[in-house]
């Protein structure tokens, strides 16, 4: 993974200096809450319900168990001994004090994070692949480009006021595992006819108001334009974006009513003189870059295969963990694990100080040191031996993380909602919680099979409901929660957008709906190989709906 | 007209804060002073913006109360979770913000 | 620090009190003389320096005479289309782009496409709601000069000799490529 040089550091530091004394212009009044409120988001500081809340930046969530030990002790010194880690591969802390936020940026300085444009109206963290670098289906490895996306977008002195925040992810596998075609620009990195790395463009997805699949912009753009190119778009959304409403200043919306095509003629306009310019990247550049994510030393040893089948054979429950939670590795003599966050009736995505703790020293031990975070809210060992996975497993067991649910429908992803957001208008952990309740038993879990559930929390879809099979968003109607349901959302190659059931279920209500939703794709389905989503691609909306609304059913 | 009480969050760390009789600002929803009349509100508005302009407190807001069984509480859920903290536990069950979380003042 | 503070906070307790129509112009080597004025048209302005809003100094370029052009200025609103200004860059003197709020980053492009771009060698401005929070990011897209009325930007802008930041990652007005295998980019200016 990428390390620091002493220019990194010493622009970090400078940062801090710079923010730290925003901080106190601001605690002394020199500057106004307006005027103080762009420059704190940009270091990731929002104000929510009870408390500021600190959104960390992870690179495109790649972490060290180094780094992984100091959000630890971050959580426990000043915050409530937890952490959350989001849907954008990022990691929040809840109750930071501003007055101390100058501190805890020096001690991530230490370990080499900062928490730079993780808010405001400015590019964001470049989100990619969990699966980086080890997944079994990678054609290169995307993070050396989300790398150099990532320093080329920070303190950016064109970009810093977008009318809106921009989202880049970045993808190099046969699978998307980052969901581009949700993003402001998505990234397919592949190879041509001759064998030349470049990018398939996409622009303009996203959820939120208008949940939108990204349109292909351009199907192949050389490496060496990966900035010139990037620039060009965001240049010309800067200058033409909406800026008289702001749920209707992303890009996406300027695609809609501008037109792709048109839009393309202007991209390419700027393209064309930016193509020769200091932003083309040198073979130099991108090698500089890639010798920070050489595969690591992996030893060979196909005795392992056997040692695990008997272990599996031996003990039933570490065997369900390694068919949910074990995915290959381009190594045959090693797996990547997913370690759930998405405990019964815990929070989805929270891992405490102690828990956090124990991760970082598996990292270190049986992972290269390293970590990553997925999108879907859970913490990935990316490099691990086949004779390691039941001593992991026991560990994970002895504190509590070795839910055997990736994939399955407890693994729930939600936003943090009306517990502790501003924007939220119902709370969402609540709703996961009493879910992954419902649903603990691991045989049912097994018979419903994959499934994707999100919540959010209010339209911003932070926990990307409309991409959910199921998806739930919180409303807020005559002072009380209500939750929509959708489905046959998906991310992925496959990208849709879920569609509204009808009329939204209270909080008493919701739960016993989706288990209404799952019982109909139980009784449905052409037989237990055919997946949820794959149900209802067959079938559609209008079972689900009688289903759901049928005149058999009371109306409270 | 509906009860009023003013709120804000604090500068320094960000914690909810409510406006109290003696001019103060406590942690507590229960110190809270309420507003019954268009006069009284005015006079928290102006108390606003002096703790905004002294650099006390940001995102200062009336909001609606109610009186319920000889205590306030706030009309919105989301106030009420402002003033109790996160509805999140380890047991799924302790959800209900009515039963759980009626505040007296 | 407690002095520094207790000085700005009375600066500020007089800025109050004043009104406040003190606009300064700032550059590379501190405030400066600014000699222009804005507006609409060039009959009856009480001086030679005048800076026009772009359609108007396009329907008079060709009309005027050289010496008159040469002190004539452009401004443009934030995000207005500056390409009907190419074919005439080399007779521009200067150019005022406007921030209508300081969030409104659009100027920002339209100072990058005419310097870095279009190589215009002119003086470019940066007028509106210039704070000094954005000052690195104007001087790096290729403004020249800013036009600061808010006072404690003018106060900062003083002791502004030396940009905090070691380096930065993008290119940038004023800025050469180090000889590091990173990208990084540094102020060519004599520190």
């Amino acid at each position: 993974m990428y390390r620091y040089d002493e220019f990194d550091k010493a622009f970090v530091t400078a940062r801090i200096a710079e923010f730290s004394d925003q901080i106190n212009r601001r605690l002394v009044g020199e500057i106004t809450e307006e005027e103080f409120m762009p420059l704190r988001l940009r270091n990731g500081v929002y104000l929510q319900l009870h408390a500021y809340m600190l959104r960390v930046a992870i690179p495109y969530g790649t972490l060290s168990s180094q780094q992984l030990r100091k959000l630890a002790y971050i959580a426990r010194c000043y915050d409530r001994g937890y952490g959350h880690f989001t849907t954008r591969q990022n990691i929040q802390f809840n109750w930071p004090r501003l007055v101390d936020i100058p501190e805890i940026l020096k001690e991530l300085a230490e370990v080499e994070m900062h928490a730079i444009q993780t808010s405001g109206n400015c590019i964001r963290n470049i989100t990619s692949d969990h699966f980086a670098g080890a997944a079994a289906d990678e054609f290169a490895d995307p993070r050396p480009y989300a790398e150099i996306l990532r320093q080329w977008s920070s303190l950016h002195p064109e970009f810093s006021y977008l009318p809106r925040k921009f989202k880049i992810a970045v993808v190099g596998a046969q699978t998307d595992r980052a969901a581009i075609q949700l993003h402001d620009i998505g990234l397919w990195l592949k190879r041509n006819s001759s064998g030349k790395l470049g990018f398939t463009f996409y622009i303009g997805g996203g959820q939120g108001r208008t949940p939108m699949v990204a349109k292909l912009l351009h199907d192949f753009v050389l490496e060496e334009d990966l900035l010139s190119y990037t620039t060009a778009i965001i240049r010309i959304y800067n200058l033409y974006g909406r800026r008289d409403n702001k749920y209707k200043a992303r890009i996406k919306i300027l695609i809609h009513e501008t037109g792709l095509q048109k839009l393309r003629e202007e991209i390419e306009k700027e393209f064309a003189v930016l193509k020769a310019s200091e932003l083309k990247l040198h073979q130099s550049d991108i090698d500089a870059i890639n010798t920070y994510f050489r595969a690591p030393d992996l030893t060979d040893c196909s005795e392992w295969h056997y040692n695990l089948k008997q272990l599996r054979l031996n003990d039933s429950a570490f065997g369900d963990w390694v068919n949910q939670n074990v995915t290959a590795h381009k190594h045959p003599d090693y797996a990547i694990v997913t370690i759930s966050l998405k405990s019964t009736g815990g929070v989805p995505g929270d891992a405490t100080s102690d828990q956090m703790d124990t991760i970082a020293n598996l990292a270190e031990q049986y992972s290269k040191n390293e970590l990553r975070v997925s999108y879907h809210q859970n913490l990935v060992l990316p490099h691990v031996a086949l004779g390691d996975l039941k001593t992991i497993y026991d560990t994970l067991l002895a504190t509590g993380l070795a839910s055997a649910n990736i994939g399955l429908i407890s693994d729930v992803i939600a936003c943090p909602g009306l517990d502790y957001c501003t924007l939220a208008n119902a709370r969402s952990i609540s709703v996961a919680q009493q879910i992954s309740t419902r649903f603990s038993s691991y045989e049912r879990q097994m018979e419903i099979g994959a499934i994707k559930l999100n919540i959010s929390g209010c339209i911003n879809a932070c926990g990307h409901h409309h991409i959910g099979n199921i998806g739930i968003l919180g409303v807020e109607k005559k002072g009380t929660e209500l939750y929509q349901l959708t489905l046959g959302g998906s991310a992925g190659n496959n990208c849709a957008i879920g569609e509204v059931t009808g009329r939204g279920f209270t909080a008493d209500e919701i739960v016993d709906a989706v288990e209404v939703v799952i019982n109909t794709y139980l009784s449905l389905r052409q037989s237990s190989e055919e997946s949820f989503i794959n149900t209802y691609r067959r079938i559609g909306i209008e079972l689900f709906r009688q289903a759901l609304y049928g005149t058999t059913r009371k109306i409270s | 007209m509906p009860l009023k009480i003013l709120t804000a969050n604090r500068l320094i760390d960000g914690r909810p804060v409510w406006y109290c009789a003696d001019g103060g600002w406590s942690e507590e929803f229960s110190d809270a002073a309420v507003a019954d009349t268009p006069h009284a509100c005015t006079l928290f508005e102006l108390a606003a913006r002096q703790a905004i302009a002294s650099n006390k407190v940001v995102d200062a807001t009336l909001i609606n109360v109610e009186s319920h069984n000889g205590s306030f509480v706030a009309l919105r859920l989301r106030e009420r979770i402002r003033a109790n903290g996160p509805t999140t536990h380890r047991c799924a069950e302790n959800q209900n913000i009515y039963g759980e979380y009626r505040v007296s003042l | 620090m407690a002095r520094q503070e207790k000085s700005l906070k009375s600066v500020m307790q007089m800025e109050k009190m004043q009104l406040n129509k003190n606009t300064k112009l700032w550059g590379a080597g501190g405030f400066r003389e600014n000699r222009y004025v804005r507006s609409n048209c060039l009959e009856n302005v009480d001086s030679n320096w005048v800076i026009l809003p772009l359609t108007r100094w396009l329907q008079i370029v060709e009309k005027i005479d050289g010496e008159i052009l040469r002190k004539t200025g452009i401004f443009a609103e934030a995000g207005e289309d500056i390409k009907p200004l190419l074919p005439f860059l080399d007779v521009v003197s200067v150019i005022a782009l406007n921030f209508p709020k300081f969030s409104d980053g659009r100027s920002y492009s339209t100072a990058m496409q005419l310097k870095q771009t279009y190589c215009y060698r002119g003086e470019l401005r940066a007028v509106g709601d210039v704070l000094i929070d954005q000052v690195s990011n104007m001087l790096r897209c290729g403004f020249d000069t800013l036009e600061v009325k808010h006072q404690l930007t003018q106060i900062r802008l003083k002791e502004y000799s030396k940009e905090i930041f070691p380096g930065f990652y993008q290119p940038g007005a004023r800025l050469i490529r180090t000889s590091s295998q990173n990208r990084i980019w540094r102020s060519t200016a004599v520190r």
